[in-house]
């Protein structure tokens, strides 16, 4: 039950921050003078959407009892991760200059959280599967 | 789960460890925070080591000439790529190479450019002169390109963009003909194009700021090499007495002034965090210490129990030692890694704090930096449970048995 | 003859004064033997078996196991004794909580090097009634549970001599009775038994009794 409470907080804190550090906290950089965005505007909107999944997939982790779902909703927000750290360092990434404030701090931050995340949940997914038949 | 049928010494070993998780975590958590502090910090240390070291190299002038007034702008742009534009007349160029001891001047012109298409914020960006360059061409990584068209850049190595992509300033496109190897000073930002494209682009930059372009033929700095017989300050102190010191209206800085005004700084925080690990490590050691003779007094009644079934002294001290040791690597692992997972993705950030040359060491020296940390931390934590483990494992049995309550 | 003690003295000191907690006690046990000392508290039972196994050094007089004189060894060969020829089981609960019980059972033949034995210690715990609760922690284990776990773990390495202190002290009749015929097969198999106690009816199953008192075997 202890076990169930913290890592479920812990998939929820990490896709609250993932899905709202770079709007609120950590922020991304200014669209350009001519109002266009720049990369990793798009890479922010991506956050959201897997930040919010891992949100769910934690919340549902809590609730349900049963180690075989808790085992695929661990897994499920392990790759979430990946994902989560995929967006700005490969599948969208950011803006030219290293400089500018989404290279020197919001992708910084994304990378931290997500390498978080992967590391604890794939411990966590360890444990299940060695747990699931006792 | 079903009993495991084999039992080996390492297994009482773990199940010590496993069957008392908070004992456990309290002292992994302790030793992953000394890691945690010995690697950042060292990492810190030597990143600004290896980026003054850079910038030292990267300068490859002995002297710096601006306009009067700029010395500390030039400094940013060498240092950090602060961008910023001033000018100065060509006819400098001339005059100081005509100073005795000077060997070779090239000048450089500076412009800070507005949002490109690449960035919201400006960039630097610097015409040389490629017949006398002696800064930009040992640093390009990629093959040296023939005589840069007027559509062509050189790009430094923190500029995002492969040879051959075009980036756009003050709407023209620019052609990436090479890229330069990262050195952690303000050039990694930079972006290097001749000195007619510099001049379009310092119109194309005044045109769209609504202000004057600068005037013809100008230029920004002169960069000058000096012969063996001479010293930066004594050729400094020809030119000033030639022109006058203040009617030239132009300032002579030695690179070694540059580099040494970061030295300062970098012997300052070198100590300051060379003191700060002292300090941890002794405190981590006595805290550790204080800890594994308090844990080991109150297993007193184990350890009786297993005297009495048999175990040995050194049996008994090497048990707690293997305890120790596998909490250690445990902790200074974790502790590494997350210190690594914070301080690489945030060595930008870093640098803007520290405001100086900042260069992350290369893999073999990072892992030896990273192996120099685990061992002092188990050894912090090896020498502290070492003594109160030869304390009970040198103690009569039976007064182990007796003091443990048995 | 597997154990001969002779003339042993101890002597210890309390607040500034020095007492003799034993005073000349000499005593032999042979193969199969079932030898029960019983004494009141305080008349040096304990000092005695810990002297006996090895694990304190009298002030005068000799032990010799097998043979062997114990102030000749090291306390590497003590040990190597202890966890192979001579099983101890101590006063009170002395079953470690981090392990199983078959875990628990196996320790002196790990601290022995002595490959696998767990066969060996399932047949053991299975012989005390123990088999179905191989694999629990001694939390959940009742007081007469755990003192036969003790004596599985002191006889896995098929001990020639078992020294017992008190081992049905807390425990009810019918528990201490358990206990006394496993002590008796045991000993009927040839190891011999040496147990201390302060309860008549366990001391009434073995062949030789002694009396202590002040120090002194009666």
């Amino acid at each position: 039950m202890k076990h169930r409470i913290i890592s479920g907080a812990g998939a929820v804190v990490a896709g609250l921050l993932l899905s709202l550090g770079p709007q609120f906290l950590f922020k991304l950089c200014e669209p350009m003078a001519d109002g266009r965005w720049m990369n990793c505007h798009w890479t922010g909107q991506a956050e959201i959407g897997v930040g919010l999944l891992i949100v769910l997939l934690g919340g549902a982790s809590i609730f349900f009892s049963d180690n075989k779902v808790r085992l695929g909703l661990s897994i499920a927000i392990f790759l979430s991760g990946i994902l989560a750290l995929l967006f700005p360092t490969v599948l969208i990434g950011g803006c030219g200059m290293e400089t500018m404030p989404c290279r020197s701090t919001a992708f910084p931050a994304l990378t931290v959280i997500s390498v978080l995340t992967i590391a604890v949940f794939a411990a966590n997914t360890v444990y299940l599967y060695r747990a699931r038949n006792s | 789960m079903s009993e495991k049928m084999s039992f080996t010494f390492q297994d009482i070993i773990w199940c010590n460890l496993k069957r008392k998780p908070l004992r456990s975590f309290c002292l992994i958590f302790l030793v992953a925070a000394l890691a945690f502090v010995l690697f950042g910090s060292s990492l810190i240390t030597r990143s600004l080591i290896k980026g003054t070291d850079g910038l030292a190299k990267r300068l490859g002038a002995d002297l710096l000439i601006v306009p009067r007034g700029y010395a500390q702008t030039a400094e940013g742009i060498l240092l950090r790529g602060s961008p910023s534009a001033f000018y100065m007349e060509p006819e400098w160029l001339e005059k100081i190479s005509g100073v005795e001891g000077v060997t070779a001047v090239s000048p450089h012109l500076f412009i800070a450019s507005l949002n490109s298409d690449c960035c919201s914020v400006p960039i630097q960006l610097i015409g040389f002169d490629q017949d006398t360059d002696f800064i930009v061409a040992p640093w390009i990584k990629t093959s040296v390109p023939g005589i840069l068209k007027d559509n062509e850049i050189v790009v430094g190595g923190a500029v995002a963009g492969r040879v051959g992509d075009t980036l756009q300033f003050f709407g023209r496109g620019y052609s990436i003909a090479a890229k330069m190897e990262y050195t952690g000073s303000g050039f990694d930002a930079s972006v290097f194009m001749n000195m007619d494209a510099a001049r379009i682009a310092a119109r194309d930059c005044a045109s769209k700021m609504g202000a004057d372009a600068p005037p013809e033929k100008s230029i920004s700095s002169i960069m000058a090499l000096i012969d063996d017989s001479s010293t930066p300050i004594g050729v400094a102190g020809r030119i000033n007495s030639a022109f006058g010191y203040v009617k030239s209206g132009i300032a002579v800085v030695p690179a070694q002034n540059i580099i040494s005004s970061v030295s300062v700084s970098l012997r300052m925080l070198t100590g300051s965090f060379g003191a700060l690990s002292a300090v941890l490590w002794i405190a981590s050691f006595s805290i550790l210490a204080l800890l594994f003779s308090a844990m080991l007094n109150e297993r007193r009644q184990e350890f009786g129990i297993l005297r009495s079934v048999g175990i040995s002294r050194k049996k008994l001290i090497a048990m707690v030692l293997w305890e120790s040791g596998l909490i250690s690597c445990i902790g200074s692992v974790v502790g590494i890694f997350l210190s690594a997972l914070l301080l690489m993705p945030f060595r930008i950030y870093i640098r803007e704090i520290f405001n100086m040359p900042y260069m992350m060491p290369g893999f073999g020296q990072l892992c030896a930096i990273a192996c120099i940390s685990v061992l002092l931390s188990v050894a912090a934590a090896l020498l502290a449970s070492l003594l109160s483990s030869v304390k009970i494992g040198n103690a009569d049995a039976y007064r182990v048995i007796r003091e443990g309550g048995l | 003859m597997i154990l001969e003690a002779s003339g042993i003295k101890k002597e210890y000191i309390r607040a500034g004064n020095s007492f003799w907690a034993l005073n000349d006690v000499s005593l032999s046990v042979d193969e199969g033997e079932f030898i029960c000392i019983v004494g009141r508290s305080g008349s040096g039972k304990t000092t005695l078996l810990n002297i006996l196994a090895g694990l304190l050094t009298p002030t005068s007089g000799s032990v010799y196991f097998e043979g062997r004189e114990y102030s000749g060894l090291s306390d590497c060969e003590l040990s190597g004794m202890r966890s192979t020829r001579l099983g101890y089981i101590m006063q009170g609960q002395t079953v470690l909580p981090n392990f199983t019980v078959l875990q628990n059972t196996l320790i002196p033949h790990v601290l022995a090097d002595r490959g696998d034995a767990a066969e060996a210690a399932m047949s053991l715990l299975e012989q005390v009634g123990l088999a179905h609760l191989a694999g629990q922690y001694p939390s959940s284990l009742s007081g007469g549970e755990l003192r036969r776990v003790s004596i599985a773990r002191a006889l896995l390495s098929s001990p020639v001599l078992l020294i017992a202190d008190e081992p049905t002290g807390d425990l009810d009749e019918e528990t201490a009775g358990e206990i006394m015929r496993i002590f008796t097969s045991v000993s009927k198999k040839g190891t011999a038994v040496l147990m201390v106690t302060h309860d008549m009816n366990s001391a009434a199953f073995g062949t030789r009794s002694y009396r202590m008192a002040s120090g002194q075997l009666l």
